[in-house]
């Protein structure tokens, strides 16, 4: 569908103002964080009403819709390809998807932290986002003997906590947030070793990395640890195979406990299955559901049809897949994208849980489309493909407003 | 949603300039407060709606029935997968088309779903409000919000420095 078109600014006519209470309610129901910030800019008044405790706590009772994107970062790639190893070197970009992208301009990383940690932060690109509104960022190493720098900060909060480093044999393939509120977070680094993944979490509470565990897989596995993992209840899914068919075909959970580690594997839906492991992330992926439970993205390019499963927990019969619902790309997508004589491709490049929306890449000249699984609302967010894609972000308005002054 | 069958019991609504608005049970039930009115049996005769005037009202219940019939439908047969999906198309299209009204009439529509408590009505006025508001200026959205700028320079100055990412 396309989007609606802009309202009309009326001419500033006689009109009573509308009662600041319906426009707090409309705010908090929304939690749009830049709408937010930018109607606590607008007087003093409406800023005492947005940074009052109760301003949060209206409207979102018993409330568990996705909380709205802020934005996502990136790279950008757009210079010669000869050269494209110095794009590593470039500064982070973020780009807000409000509903007004097609203003939305790039931002540098800078723009969200403090001065003394931004400074701090040269180097670090983003790797991971969690719930609570964190990100994790990890420094990019010079030589393969320095340590493995991580920190994890909330950019709209503006605050950061770097962690103790890592050796640099440690150093990790993945690195996703087990858990994380407002006050506290745990972060897992997953290492590949020959005999399985060796784990170690850190803590915000005890402000240590744990001690390491090793999941021991069973010899036939094959998992490609860099590839997106998944947190869901506590146990971190890969999509895996089998040396004899290293195609998606398993799903792998690991649920690091305090001492050991636990592995279970399971199948998937049978037509994820043609999905070479290396590139099945282009297209099969896993989701922790707003429904609460593990859930799969399968792009079945072919027949530009976008299926979300649902991983049914069933205590006689086991675990079984679900169909929850499908998305046809030809009603969503502008044809010229989908017309298989121009030689486009679509992929996956992104996943956010807490959205719920899925970043596809149209290569060739197409760009980047957002899709919202739950209203199934696509947005065209760039119109080329020249940014290398970081992660996605979801801000959180408590602890954006909890950093914010009062005048 | 409706538990009970409804029939084509008919209820009353009546706006503070006198015009009174005959509209089926399921209609105004849409309205969360009227279907606690009803529920409590407060609504034998005419309910008066306060605050609200005929021209928002009307505009109000040709909203609830457009929208009575599918909530309806989702509730009770979600099997039909495909003519809900086309219905849904539908009713997006209306929507939008419903809110290109001016901004008073959009306040006036925000006040009366918040009060009458149309959560429909609420997510599609609010949501265009929002996007009023993340796509102007600072002065646009004062206008907008009808609040005058208290803030000395150098206060407007640390705000936007400590929320560099929102004022792009």
């Amino acid at each position: 569908m396309a989007p609606p078109p802009p309202p009309p600014i009326d001419a500033p006519l006689r009109l009573p103002p509308l009662p600041a209470d319906t426009i707090l309610e409309i705010l908090s129901r929304v939690g749009d964080a830049t709408a937010v910030v930018r109607c606590a800019a607008t007087c003093k008044a409406w800023r005492r009403l947005i940074l009052e405790p109760s301003f949060l706590s209206r409207g979102r009772a018993g409330r568990s819709d996705p909380s709205p994107l802020l934005g996502f970062f990136f790279l950008d790639t757009s210079q010669k390809l000869p050269r494209r190893r110095l794009y590593l070197r470039r500064p982070t970009r973020f780009l807000p998807l409000g509903p007004s992208q097609s203003q939305a301009t790039a931002l540098p990383l800078s723009h969200f932290l403090p001065k003394p940690d931004a400074a701090g932060l040269s180097g670090f690109a983003p790797v991971t986002s969690g719930a609570g509104g964190l990100l994790a960022l990890r420094r990019s190493p010079a030589s393969s003997c320095d340590p493995v720098r991580i920190c994890v900060c909330d950019p709209v909060a503006g605050t950061s906590t770097f962690l103790p480093p890592l050796p640099p044999t440690t150093s990790p393939e993945n690195i996703v947030f087990l858990d994380a509120d407002g006050s506290s977070f745990r972060l897992l680094a997953a290492m590949d070793r020959p005999n399985g993944i060796r784990l170690r979490v850190f803590s915000s509470q005890t402000g240590q990395w744990g001690t390491a565990v090793t999941a021991q897989l069973p010899g036939n596995m094959v998992v490609h640890l860099c590839s997106p993992a998944v947190v869901h209840r506590g146990a971190v899914h890969w999509i895996c195979g089998t040396r004899a068919l290293p195609n998606a075909v398993h799903a792998l959970a690991v649920r690091p406990g305090q001492a050991d580690v636990s592995v279970c594997r399971f199948d998937l839906p049978l037509r994820a299955g043609i999905h070479r492991l290396n590139h099945a992330a282009e297209a099969v992926r896993l989701f922790s559901s707003a429904q609460g439970c593990l859930s799969l993205v399968l792009l079945d390019e072919p027949v530009n049809v976008i299926s979300i499963w649902n991983l049914e927990d069933d205590s006689t019969h086991g675990n079984s897949w679900e169909l929850h619902k499908m998305v046809h790309l030809t009603s969503v997508l502008p044809s010229t994208i989908l017309d298989p004589s121009a030689g486009w491709g679509l992929s996956v490049v992104a996943l956010c849980d807490q959205s719920g929306s899925l970043f596809l890449r149209a290569v060739g000249e197409g760009g980047l489309f957002v899709l919202n699984l739950e209203t199934e609302a696509m947005s065209r967010v760039r119109n080329d493909h020249c940014a290398k894609f970081l992660c996605p972000y979801v801000a959180n308005l408590s602890s954006c407003l909890g950093a914010m002054k009062n005048f | 949603m409706a538990t009970r069958e409804a029939g084509k019991k008919m209820i009353m609504l009546k706006s503070p300039d006198g015009m009174e608005f005959e509209v089926e049970e399921a209609v105004a039930m849409e309205s969360q407060t009227i279907r606690k009115m009803i529920e409590d049996d407060c609504a034998d005769t005419a309910i008066l709606i306060p605050n609200i005037n005929s021209k928002i009202l009307s505009r109000v219940i040709e909203y609830c029935n457009k929208h009575v019939p599918t909530t309806g439908a989702t509730g009770a047969a979600a099997s039909d997968t495909v003519a809900p999906a086309a219905l849904a198309e539908d009713l997006k299209i209306w929507d939008a088309e419903f809110i290109k009204v001016n901004r008073a009439t959009r306040f006036n529509l925000i006040q009366a779903a918040s009060y009458l408590n149309i959560k429909g009505l609420l997510d599609l006025t609010s949501q265009t409000t929002i996007d009023t508001i993340s796509d102007n200026s600072l002065e646009e959205i004062r206008s907008f919000l009808s609040t005058k700028n208290d803030y000395l320079p150098e206060e407007e100055q640390t705000i936007r420095r400590e929320n560099q990412w929102a004022f792009q």
